[in-house]
């Protein structure tokens, strides 16, 4: 059976990388004697699937990791047995079921959301926030923005106006919600740097002046975004 | 959230930050109020490396249990935070509180190779702590080295306070009971801790000696100071304790040795680095010293006697350290581990709980034969493993000159079964440059691989075959080491290194089988300089000053070693190649380790020089002692 996990990585966390959260989670998974099944072979591994990849720098209340489990316990024991096995800065959120034909998290995502915070220098340098915000209207409403996209293979252009779904400022921090689905993965520091040039500023924006909290990662139902988290229920 | 020493903007630009921040799982966290001592821990070099290393992981545990001890990891920040520390002359800190190394009261480095010398001076200057020994105050920290290259520590003597020789269980309860007793006190000086600490066994004080040489540089004289007169020293430690201070240090220092391994701490709750260690893995100890003395072997010597560890006790750690780490993997650490008298029952009951949890065996490398075989089919896929020999040398000559106990059948008897029981892969591990060693010994070397290759095609019918054998061999320079019979032995000049290697590759490509052959060869240049390193004097540590301040550090990593930048300091500082390598020693020489006993005999070290010259086998402790001097510590290989 699937258990999706989502946990939050906080603090210094954020100066630890992808890969090596992943051999962190198959050694708590370990130390915490969770029922999980394992490939075949000499060599056999945890079978396990984290969803999108968290950048050096960012913080996270939203990180998925998708694991099989040989028998059911009950979620909150589940919760428990890992929390009592991690670091400062790392928390168990939940331990849910998923369906059977439910996709793995990477492969549902389809749009995530971020709280953005602006370095004490930077907002030096922009002035007011709360005028800078007053903005954001206006450039949802511009025809386009393209973006010029880099890829290992080729170079595209792109409108990333429609793939944005909220741009907000509130008590000091920008929200944004926008696509992250495979095909049109929007990095949340391109929308910043964009809307900053239609204001004028030539700014380069990096994870030392943007503070990035993932907020959630969401999957599509029935036409809505819905948490990864909901995909999956409790069970006792 | 937690403190840091470094910037975000700073951790954001270096590789690895991880390597930087600390709080890993299983950190020991100690509140200063509670404590009396601050240890910082120290591998010089970088994080992953250092992280891996078991004795540094045996040291944390056992201070850690002392209550009025909080001892931390240093290690060393890779060259782009080397820059950036220098830059904005940023302090060097611990990574448990990230607190500035140069507060605390110890900075303990452990030398586990030549090549990390310039890392030292690093150390030591990016925590701002007077690189000379001789231009520290009473509140720098006390800097004490350990591990291998203390059985040498001459080259590097100047920069340090204290060297611990021998095993770090039996000397530091009574060191830093001393250095409690005498710091707390008003009357605390630096000079009169080291007299003091030079009275502890194993403790050697490079300051209080004097070296004196002669006119062809050898050693003259290596004599204690002598100070207060001639007459002893009464101290009023803050205990209430009189501390009697000789006023002259021991004309030699005795290694010290844990007589019973099990009564040594072990981490049994590891640390887990959040980036990948090189060891990324359980790390048992299962026994200490080697029962072989081949010649070349510092580690067979200076170790001495064989101690191993009740299977009981490596059981539990095992499992322990299985649970506690989730790590998911388990290796086995020792000399020659097939001599481990109960290897079968310890390898039977880790395969036990390995499969129940779901964990790799990596094995350690095993004399081969039926029973290593059969363990090694069972952890490891047999078509993608490889066998390993390390003859050390090419003829049968040659090894009854370094004592290599394996002769060419034990090789091709183990390769054969290897190779009925489907392997095709085989490692050979050999050594260029040995004293008295010939061209028809090095050819030797290609030969027997030529033979193992042809007895694959002899023996293995071809509907049975998985492609070609494959037979890599392996070379690197002997370095001869203090405390070896071979320690009066000469080197090579670099270019005479490569004409031996470059006549193994020649002499392959001249075998029938060349094709299912392999050959690699270690760089030249990096095995002089650490040639010297390793029989050098206190003449030496100038060159070491001025390689670091003129850019030089990571020196054991070759894409960082530079050459030209070494030989323009021996330039500078009248080191002289032809006297720290290519010379043969004379017998009666006085060796700047001298005045170090590691209880094995200088006498007998002679014998064996001699018996190495003659090509005579010297047997295994567990066949016939041989008088080395090791019985002394009463345990071991020695009373059984
Ligand atoms: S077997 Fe020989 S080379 Fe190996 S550790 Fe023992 S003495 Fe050293
Ligand atoms: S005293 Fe004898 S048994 Fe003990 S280590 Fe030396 S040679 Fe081996």
């Amino acid at each position: 059976m699937k258990v999706r996990v989502r946990f939050e990585k906080k603090g210094v966390l954020k100066y630890i990388g992808h890969l090596d959260m992943m051999r962190y989670f198959q050694k708590a998974i370990s130390r915490a004697e969770l029922p999980i099944a394992y490939s075949e072979g000499f060599n056999p591994h945890q079978i396990m699937s984290f969803g999108n990849p968290l950048g050096l720098g960012m913080t996270s209340s939203a990180e998925y990791m998708d694991i099989e489990l040989l028998e059911k316990i009950p979620s909150i024991e589940g919760i428990n047995r890992l929390n009592e096995q991690m670091v400062p800065g790392i928390k168990i959120l939940s331990f849910r079921y998923l369906p059977d034909k439910a996709k793995n998290a990477m492969s549902s995502t389809e749009a995530s959301s971020y709280k953005i915070r602006l370095s004490d220098k930077l907002q030096a340098e922009l002035g007011d926030l709360r005028d800078i915000s007053n903005r954001i209207d206006d450039f949802m409403s511009l025809n386009e923005c393209i973006i010029t996209k880099k890829t290992k293979k080729s170079t595209r252009e792109l409108d990333i106006l429609p793939l944005i779904y909220e741009f907000d400022y509130r008590d000091d921090y920008f929200y944004i919600k926008c696509s992250s689905s495979s095909g049109d993965n929007i990095k949340p520091e391109v929308i910043m740097s964009e809307f900053l040039r239609f204001l004028g500023f030539e700014l380069k924006l990096d994870r030392v002046n943007l503070h990035i909290e993932r907020l959630d990662i969401y999957g599509l139902e029935d036409g809505n975004f819905i948490s990864l988290d909901s995909i999956g229920i409790d069970k006792n | 959230m937690s403190k840091l020493a470094l910037s975000d903007d700073i951790l954001m630009s270096v590789e690895k930050p991880a390597r930087y921040i600390g709080g890993e799982l299983n950190i020991v966290r100690k509140s200063l109020s509670d404590i009396d001592i601050r240890f910082a821990m120290c591998f010089p070099d970088v994080y992953e490396i250092g992280m891996s290393h078991l004795g540094i992981q045996i040291l944390y545990e056992m201070f850690n249990r002392r209550e009025d001890t909080y001892c931390e990891r240093v290690y060393s920040p890779w060259p782009d935070l080397h820059k950036i520390m220098k830059d904005k002359d940023i302090p060097l800190f611990a990574l448990e509180s990230q607190d500035e190394v140069r507060n605390f009261d110890f900075l303990g480095i452990t030398l586990q190779y030549e090549m990390c010398y310039t890392n030292v001076l690093q150390i030591l200057d990016l925590s701002k702590i007077p690189i000379w020994q001789k231009d520290r105050s009473d509140d720098d920290p006390i800097v004490i080295g350990g591990g291998p290259c203390t059985y040498n520590p001459e080259p590097i003597a100047d920069f340090f306070d204290l060297i611990y020789i021998g095993e770090g269980e039996v000397s530091y309860d009574e060191l830093l009971d001393l250095y409690k007793d005498m710091r707390k006190s008003p009357d605390y000086s630096r000079e009169l801790f080291l007299r003091a600490a030079a009275h502890v066994k194993g403790i050697y004080v490079p300051s209080l000696y004097d070296v004196t040489y002669n006119e062809d540089g050898t050693i003259h004289s290596f004599l204690p100071k002598e100070y207060n007169n001639g007459a002893d020293y009464i101290y009023k430690g803050f205990f209430g304790n009189d501390i009697n201070i000789p006023s002259t240090p021991p004309k030699v220092v005795n290694r010290v040795v844990l007589a019973n391994l099990d009564d040594g701490a072990y981490p049994t709750k590891p640390i887990i680095p959040y980036i990948k260690a090189t060891q990324d893995r359980v790390v048992l100890e299962i026994q200490r010293g080697c029962i072989r003395g081949c010649r070349f072997c510092q580690a067979g010597m200076i170790y001495r006697p064989n101690r191993e560890k009740s299977l009981e006790l490596l059981k539990n750690q095992a499992y322990d350290m299985i649970e506690n780490s989730g790590h998911e993997e388990i290796s086995l650490s020792s000399l020659s581990s097939s001599d481990y008298s109960k290897l079968p029952e310890l390898i039977d009951y880790l395969i036990e709980i390995c499969r129940e949890k779901h964990i790799n065996i990596s094995l350690p490398s095993l004399r081969i034969d039926a029973f290593s075989l059969d363990v090694m089919s069972k952890v490891q896929d047999v078509r993608k493993s490889s066998i390993t020999f390390a003859p050390e040398a090419g003829s049968q000559r040659m090894r009854n000159v370094i004592n290599k106990g394996l002769t060419k059948e034990d090789i091709v008897k183990g390769s054969n079964m290897a190779f009925k029981g489907g392997w095709n892969k085989v490692k050979l591990y050999f050594m260029l440059g040995l004293p008295f060693e010939e061209d028809d010994d090095i050819k030797a070397i290609p030969e027997l691989g030529n033979e193992i290759a042809a007895n694959y095609y002899d023996i293995v019918p071809k509907e049975e075959r998985n492609g070609k054998c494959q037979i890599t061999m392996s070379t690197s320079f002997f370095i001869p080491k203090p405390f070896t019979p071979l320690q009066w032995a000469p080197m090579y000049p670099k270019e005479e290194y490569l004409r031996r290697a470059h006549l193994v590759n020649d002499t392959m490509k001249e075998q029938l089988n060349k094709k299912s052959l392999r050959y690699h060869y270690h760089e030249a240049d990096l095995s002089v300089i650490e040639g010297v390193l390793a029989r050098g004097d206190r003449k030496l540590s100038k060159a070491l000053y001025y390689i670091y301040t003129n850019g030089g550090i990571f020196d054991a990593w070759s894409e960082f070693y530079n050459d030209e930048l070494w030989m323009e300091a021996f330039e500078k500082c009248d080191i002289s190649l032809e006297f720290y390598a290519y010379r043969e020693r004379d017998i009666d020489e006085i060796l700047p380790w001298d005045y170090i006993n590691v209880n094995v005999t200088k006498a007998f070290l002679k014998r064996e020089w001699e018996n190495a010259k003659k090509g005579v086998v010297t047997p295994n402790c567990r066949e016939q002692c041989s008088g080395c001097g090791a019985k002394v510590y009463g345990s071991g290989c020695c009373v059984k």
